[in-house]
């Protein structure tokens, strides 16, 4: 008697969750069908932000002597004219478009921007290498990813990579004020291991 | 089964109150250090928010986060006018906040800034400073200060007061004949703001007249003899700076570290602030580390007491074997005893770090400025409670296990 009322209590268990389950399972169909890349995770790397047929233009201050630098430096309005024209030529850094929207696993080094009361990452900026030396510019605006998780994510070691993992968005308003760059909705944050 | 535990316990009262004890008093002391290293984490990580570069003469990174932020220490050097003039009109800057520092009002810091420092200067979570009451500066002799200030010295708006040069707490040398006046008092921020008087730029220079040769002249100017003169400043110890675009910091910041008309750093704020966080953290985890230790202390003496008392209640064991006890019995009862004895010690611990917080939060508020809130545990505070918990009641199965093995031993009737 008791066993076979156990049996038939289970099954009715049994039955209720599978219920439920398939519930759940038909609300993530749905969420998946609404866009395109919205589960594909795609590895990318640094150079792959750089649109391929891009070339960098020379450091123009690089090919200069000192002689040359310090008369153009002389401060006068024309002197200011062409350093800036020179500046904005240099650092020209176009941006991907097509990677807008991508959800994306890049390998990059943490630039912490805000912190939370508790020392937690609230707004960070991604970039390929850390604490590089004097001896070269620093990284282009499209080397450079502005990461802002949706809650404050906690890092143990600053100085070591990371995977980033999340939605890529390309920013192509382009103003006297602003650069263009790359954004990243950031989902989760993972050690970087070699053999990955 | 639970009345014949608690008799038992009755019986034995006083050794199982002092493990009781000890138990509490670790869990209470690893409680409140749990939550002052919280608050002060907080206190320290809220300062500055939402600045992308803090700009000083040349010096270290630290050093100029501890000045400019902090308020510790001293700048090397100050930046010229033209220089912070420069700065603001790039187009990369969004914003900037000069600051002046190197006097003080009775051992508080006096700043000299703009009006930016209400309108653009953030901290915590996004937030702006709020004046309290009264109002910002407008003439050149008016002070807004912070609220522990206006606490500690029991300010009103209105009030003259005086400040002197250096950063000493006692001024041997004041400028008394241009008395400052409190226009303004900023609500509390939890952060060195609160310590801080703010005046204009205009004031430091008003201030510094007659210093030109780095003594009180004897040449007294009057007070508006001065408010008529051109009170532009030389030049400012720092800048705060913001950008249009948050990801521009690392190229501004690489162009002011090699201007070539002056030596300055440049900083990102927060990167200076974690490598400040990386020295104080071990310091930090160390603290965890003890009270830790302190809690497995007090556990290991529970379970000893416990085990030192099997000895003399053999009798006890052997009366309840013959009243029909089985062995696994006895294990539950000690069980029970020990995970009654955790309960009884994880709460009173709890309800000691109440009344410790409450008690002594007056007196840490008022000496360091920590401003520590009372209310329920956090999921820190939790997780503790939950883990010692879990422990003691493990622990305590060792007795249990004893005393379960002697009886069967024993038998009904016990050789002594």
């Amino acid at each position: 008697m008791k066993k076979s009322r156990f049996l038939s209590a289970s099954v009715v268990n049994i039955a209720i969750m599978l219920g439920v389950l398939s519930l759940a399972g038909c609300k993530k169909v749905d969420d998946v069908d609404v866009s395109e890349n919205i589960t594909t995770l795609t590895e990318i790397t640094w150079d792959e932000l750089i649109p391929a047929d891009f070339e960098q233009p020379e450091n123009p201050f690089e090919t200069m002597s000192q002689d040359e630098i310090d008369k153009l430096m002389d401060g006068s309005e024309e002197s200011k004219a062409i350093i800036e024209q020179l500046e904005k030529e240099f650092y020209y850094a176009p941006t991907v478009d097509k990677l807008d929207g991508m959800r994306v696993k890049l390998p990059a080094y943490i630039t912490p921007l805000e912190f939370d009361g508790q020392m937690k990452l609230e707004e960070f900026l991604l970039v390929p290498y850390l604490g590089a030396c004097m001896h070269t510019p620093p990284p282009p605006s499209n080397q450079i990813v502005h990461a802002t998780p949706s809650e404050a994510v906690e890092v143990d070691d600053m100085y070591s990579p990371v995977w980033a993992i999340g939605r890529l968005r390309v920013d192509t308003k382009k103003s006297a004020l602003a650069e263009a760059g790359y954004q990243l909705e950031l989902e989760d944050i993972e050690p970087y291991k070699r053999l990955q | 089964m639970l009345t014949l535990a608690w008799q038992s316990l009755r019986n034995r009262w006083g050794t199982v109150l002092l493990a009781t004890l000890a138990v509490a008093v670790s869990v209470s002391l690893i409680l409140t250090v749990e939550k002052i290293r919280h608050e002060a984490r907080n206190s320290f990580a809220q300062t500055v928010s939402g600045t992308d570069l803090i700009v000083g003469a040349r010096s270290g990174s630290i050093q100029l986060l501890l000045y400019s932020v902090f308020r510790i220490g001293n700048a090397t050097n100050n930046i010229s006018w033209e220089t912070a003039k420069e700065i603001e009109q790039r187009d990369a800057v969004k914003w900037t906040i000069p600051i002046s520092l190197g006097d003080s009002h009775r051992g508080y810091r006096v700043v000299g800034t703009t009006q930016d420092i209400f309108t653009q200067f953030r901290y915590g979570n996004d937030q702006a400073l709020r004046i309290a009451s009264g109002r910002a500066f407008d003439d050149v002799f008016d002070a807004v200060v912070g609220s522990e200030v206006a606490k500690a010295l029991e300010y009103a708006i209105g009030q003259p007061i005086v400040i002197g040069h250096g950063t000493g707490s006692v001024s041997l040398v004041k400028h008394d004949e241009r008395p400052f006046r409190i226009s303004g008092i900023l609500a509390p921020t939890g952060t060195p703001v609160d310590r801080s008087v703010h005046i204009s730029l205009a004031g430091i220079e008003a201030m510094h007249v007659d210093w030109q040769s780095g003594r009180q002249s004897s040449d007294e100017l009057s007070v508006d003899a001065i408010r008529e003169m051109d009170l532009t400043p030389k030049a400012v110890t720092a800048l705060m700076v913001g950008l249009n675009s948050r990801a521009a910091v690392f190229r501004e910041q690489r162009s002011i570290n090699t201007y070539r008309e002056e030596p300055l750093l440049a900083i990102l704020p927060a990167v200076a602030l974690q490598e400040l966080w990386s020295l104080i953290g071990v310091a930090e985890k160390a603290l965890f580390f003890i009270s830790m230790s302190v809690v497995v202390a007090g556990l290991v003496n529970l379970v000893s007491v416990l085990l030192a008392s099997l000895g003399e209640r053999r009798r006890e064991m052997a009366i309840l074997r013959a009243t029909g006890a089985r062995p696994i019995h006895v294990f539950t009862l000690l069980g029970l005893e020990s995970t009654g004895l955790t309960i009884l010690g994880v709460a009173s611990g709890l309800l000691l770090h109440y009344i410790i917080l409450l008690s002594s939060g007056w007196w840490i508020s008022e000496n360091y400025g920590l401003v520590i809130p009372v209310g329920i545990p956090d999921a820190q505070g939790l997780r503790i409670l939950l883990g010692v918990l879990l422990a003691g009641i493990l622990a305590g199965l060792i007795p249990a296990f004893a005393a379960y093995r002697t009886s069967l031993a024993d038998g009904m009737t016990q050789k002594l």
